[in-house]
């Protein structure tokens, strides 16, 4: 046994806690030490590895010889798991076992102390990606068609090509006219959502010029932002920026959901603000920020800002339009490209949305799929 | 009315024939609106709702410009387009597409095979989408 006999109180606090804590995960954990003892272990790992072992027993014992049924599995550990060195490796293997056979992918997370492993379960991945891309075609098609019908005749209607119309009539074809459109953007996000979740996206990487980019961006978006009396303020870096390999459709969308997010979430339409985007270059990477001073993410729910359909109570209040999607699709796209993303913000100070991009470029990857 | 005479003018050719338009589209309701509207602009608009159909009026009707949808039953838009530029007629008549497949792959694949334009139509307003059918027919290839 690698263990020592005199454990120190504090330390063994800190192993039940963790313990504690991985019963808590959904995710099947172990971690292990650079020789393949298993220091801690959750009762999901030991199910999905179809073990019979109890957590107790699996403690301290080799992984390698617990899971003697997967023989490629112990392979990967000794060759990839113990090498001590920072880094992710990642490997698929069948199991067979009591509990019927299947399919699992592990990732393995090592360090100088040893490596935490996850697993899930692929066994039924294939079957899953094939009904997704049947849902997004048939979304694509049998939803996008009817709703550009609603959307031109609407149109026609207000306009007054089928003739004139009271002021009351025109309002009420307005709200269905935005419906309407708000329903075509939520379409076309859960497409691209589809994409960036199954990693069926295209990532085309190009020397790409992001203060041009984003100077584009600012002022497409400027006449609709000066109606709502905000002015988008572009504070360019002082240096130069090189250009990046990234990809720019994707780039595009990102920069785009940030600031039109600054512009919609800016306080009331009478009062004057101001949105400030910043670009700047570090070391080995770009940070583009869009700050604005308006609604803010209310503390309590920060955590949840990231996630898919996601909108605040202060949000709904305002009862901005919103799909809840686009800061989803901008984490999914910048962590798709290799850079970060995170924010800070106070409740009616506004927030602060930042990203970050390496400067040696996203890399490519070949997909079925670009951005609808 | 002023404004119905100024768009009158604007479908018809400098000889005074009115331009003619092909819309080869299988949604009904889509076909009929915009059909109408051309119509209101001063163009002459035929409909096909599949690509048989819609190739037959192609040769037949010899029209100023096509409008083409791609996912159509018995013989699609990319078929249209192929059989269209193997016969020349490419050279003579531009062709928009309208389609709701928004991929890069589709649209490069559109124009590769020769088509003019290409309009993801739940993006586009219809004003939009007659704005741009009028600057192609207008300066169409054989006006």
């Amino acid at each position: 046994m690698s263990m020592p006999t005199r454990i120190n109180p504090r330390t063994k606090a800190l192993q039940n806690l963790f313990a504690a804590a991985l019963h808590t995960v959904e995710d099947a954990v172990v971690a292990i030490d650079p020789r393949a003892t298993i220091m801690s272990v959750n009762q999901q790992a030991l199910d999905l590895l179809n073990s019979d072992v109890s957590v107790k027993r699996a403690i301290g014992a080799d992984i390698r010889k617990l899971m003697s049924h997967a023989p490629s599995f112990a392979s990967f550990i000794t060759k990839k798991c113990l090498s001590r060195k920072r880094g992710i490796s990642e490997h698929v293997f069948d199991i067979d076992g009591a509990r019927g056979a299947g399919v699992v992918s592990v990732q393995g997370h090592i360090s100088p102390d040893g490596c935490v492993l996850l697993f899930e379960d692929v066994t039924n991945a294939g079957e899953t990606d094939k009904l997704k891309t049947e849902f997004v075609s048939m979304a694509s098609h049998q939803l996008r068609t009817p709703l550009t019908a609603i959307r031109w005749y609407i149109e026609e209607l207000y306009e007054g090509e089928i003739g004139a119309l009271t002021q009351e009539q025109k309002e009420y074809l307005r709200q269905a006219l935005e419906s309407n459109i708000r329903m075509i953007k939520l379409v076309k996000n859960l497409l691209n959502i589809s994409r960036l979740e199954d990693q069926r996206l295209t990532v085309n990487p190009e020397p790409t010029d992001m203060l041009r980019l984003i100077e584009d961006v600012v002022s497409e978006h400027r006449p609709l932002a000066k109606a709502k009396n905000c002015e988008i303020i572009f504070e360019k870096p002082g240096g130069r920026i090189p250009k990046i390999r990234l990809d720019p459709a994707l780039m595009r969308q990102v920069v785009v959901n940030l600031v039109s997010n600054a512009v919609k979430y800016s306080t009331g339409i009478n009062k004057p603000s101001e949105v400030h985007v910043r670009l700047e270059k570090r070391p080995v990477e770009i940070i583009v920020s869009v700050q604005d001073s308006g609604v803010g993410v209310p503390k309590g729910l920060q955590h949840r800002a990231f996630q898919k359909f996601f909108r605040a109570d202060n949000v709904f209040k305002m009862q901005a339009e919103g799909t809840g999607l686009g800061l989803y699709i901008a984490k999914l796209i910048v962590e798709t490209s290799g850079g970060r993303i995170w924010f800070d913000s106070e409740e009616n100070k506004g927030s602060t949305f930042s990203f970050s991009l390496p400067l040696k470029g996203s890399r490519y990857r070949k997909g079925e799929r670009t951005l609808a | 009315m002023d404004i119905s005479r100024k768009s009158q003018a604007r479908g018809v050719k400098p000889s005074g024939a009115k331009k003619k338009i092909l819309y080869i589209e299988d949604e009904h309701a889509l076909s009929l609106v915009i059909g109408n509207k051309l119509r209101r602009h001063g163009f002459e608009v035929s409909l096909a709702i599949d690509g048989i159909e819609g190739m037959r009026k192609i040769e037949s009707e010899q029209p100023d410009l096509v409008l083409l949808d791609l996912i159509l039953p018995n013989k699609d838009g990319w078929e249209v387009l192929m059989e269209m530029r193997q016969k020349g007629l490419l050279k003579k008549i531009p062709v928009i597409v309208m389609s709701n497949l928004g991929q890069a792959s589709d649209i490069v694949r559109s124009t590769k095979l020769g088509a003019t334009d290409y309009i993801v139509k739940s993006d586009f307003s219809i004003s939009e989408v007659v704005e741009k059918i009028q600057k192609y027919a207008l300066s169409g290839r054989n006006s």
